[in-house]
């Protein structure tokens, strides 16, 4: 009897634990919506704090330079349903890319499924093609993820992805596999993948500080200038002034600083000086999308 | 007091006609979204239709005696490009034809990965792979296109059949469209493993 007890427990408990964790679309956090810096969607701590970091920098790039607006979803389950179809729903509901460009990508992740999907908007079925998809799944993302790597596999992923995105070529680790093959070429193309996401990141640091008018880097200083646009029960928006120090122009930024109780937010490892570039700390203005469409686009793979 | 009763008839009259028109408007913008997706379908289809001469070509060279299987797609290609649907006549007859010669082009593609499952310097073909994961993305498409198309349709079904808006779609003409049903082996998108 009290075995079958116990039986009965786990069993709910199984099916608590599947319901909690079997995502649909409109399930997906959005994170996009709560701060326009980030574009990881990882509520199942799949991917590590750095990771996450590693690819927000990454994508914020790609969003502001109006290459691509890529989304990163990574989640235990999506469930019984189809993960092609899934991506495209998930998709459509997000609206990724730009309404006029169509450049929005959607990297899926579903780890109950084994499945990685990306999904393409119209306008960048061009310059990351279906075939380009399928290789960065086959060739980056799975060999890593079957070795349980997901960081790994995911940041040089969407990095390769990036890369073809905004140069347009297809890098040499995508490039049609030779025969000969042999491993010293693998690591030196890793160490020049590495280089480049390096570059990558620092560019995107030194840029953030970059003086639009003189175009000089490391130019702007937080000025202690600051204008309260908006207040809530719960925060205060300002625009917070910043100085160029060759030239004297001055760059508002919009900034966010909650009343009370701060933090909540915050928690895993900071990088860097934290995820707000600039300093001033708590949260900034939440971002969107821009209204993108897909049509099935991309490819998928299984692992 | 015999004006009045006019005016109350003329302005209930005057309500009815300008609900008729924003119905009938309605129908005629729900009508075109299903034209679209109808050219999407058949774009999707030329896609992967485009792409069959050269998947044949490069299996050739590997699996030549693979005569019948080859032939068979080619043959089911050339079916499904004769058939060419207006969006504006699309029968549930002409649609189900469709779906057919489109589903037995699909089958086809399908035995063709199949063989070539047995021949590993096919498959280490960077050609080769490159088409798969074309033909990948088609099926992908292909899918969105038949998704979107029946949505299109179900909702000007349920536009035309809701009452009282259905005295305008009857009044007007506007009849019940035919939906994409799932054809043996043309719903499941041939299975490409690498």
């Amino acid at each position: 009897m009290k075995r079958l007890f116990s039986i009965i427990a786990l069993l709910f408990l199984t099916l608590a634990t599947a319901l909690a964790t079997d995502y649909t679309p409109s399930t997906v956090p959005n994170v996009q919506l709560g701060d326009y810096r980030r574009f990881v969607t990882n509520p199942d701590g799949i991917l590590s704090d750095q990771a996450v970091y590693t690819l927000d920098t990454m994508l914020l790039r790609l969003k502001e330079q109006h290459i691509a607006q890529v989304a990163v979803v990574a989640v235990g389950s999506i469930g019984f349903e189809e993960p092609r179809m899934f991506a495209n729903e998930l998709f459509r509901l997000w609206r990724l890319g730009e309404a006029e460009q169509n450049n929005g990508v959607l990297v899926l992740l579903a780890l109950g499924q084994g499945a990685i999907e990306i999904e393409t908007g119209y306008g960048v079925e061009g310059d990351l093609p279906d075939a380009i998809c399928k290789r960065i799944i086959e060739n980056i993302m799975i060999p890593a993820f079957r070795e349980r790597n997901f960081d790994e596999g995911m940041v040089r992923g969407v990095g390769a992805m990036a890369q073809v995105l905004s140069t347009r070529q297809v890098p040499d680790e995508l490039a049609a596999a030779d025969d000969d093959n042999d491993d010293l070429i693998g690591l030196a193309i890793f160490i020049g993948a590495a280089l480049v996401f390096l570059g990558l990141v620092m560019l995107l640091l030194v840029l953030n500080n970059r003086c639009p008018k003189c175009k000089r880097n490391h130019a702007l200083l937080r000025s202690g200038e600051r204008v309260e646009v908006e207040k809530n029960a719960f925060q205060r928006v300002y625009k917070v002034a910043y100085k160029c120090k060759y030239c004297g122009h001055i760059v508002w930024r919009n900034e966010v600083e909650s009343n009370g109780q701060s933090g909540g937010f915050g928690g895993g490892p900071i990088i860097g000086g934290g995820r707000g570039f600039g300093g001033g700390g708590g949260r900034s203005f939440g971002g969107g999308w821009g209204g993108g469409f897909s049509g099935g686009g991309g490819a998928g793979g299984r692992f | 007091m015999k004006n009045k009763g006019l005016w109350i008839t003329l302005a209930v009259v005057a309500v009815v006609v300008v609900w008729g028109i924003s119905k009938y408007n309605g129908f005629v913008g729900r009508s075109e979204k299903i034209e679209n997706a109808w050219s999407q379908v058949e774009n999707q289809y030329q896609r992967r239709s485009d792409l069959i001469p050269n998947l044949v070509n490069t299996v050739k060279g590997y699996a030549a005696h693979e005569q019948t299987t080859l032939d068979q797609v080619v043959e089911a290609r050339a079916k499904a490009t004769q058939m060419t649907l207006a969006a504006d006549n699309l029968t549930p007859e002409k649609l189900a034809a469709y779906n057919k010669a489109q589903g037995e082009v699909g089958s086809a593609l399908g035995r063709l990965l199949a063989i070539s499952e047995s021949y590993p310097e096919l498959k280490a073909n960077q050609n080769f792979l490159e088409l798969q994961a074309q033909l990948e993305g088609c099926e992908n498409r292909i899918a969105v296109a038949r998704k979107d198309f029946n949505d299109a349709v179900r909702s000007y079904n349920v536009g035309i059949k809701r009452f009282p808006a259905n005295v305008v779609a009857s009044m007007f003409g506007f009849e019940a469209k035919a939906y994409f049903e799932a054809a043996e082996g043309s719903e499941v998108a041939p299975k490409v493993e690498f």
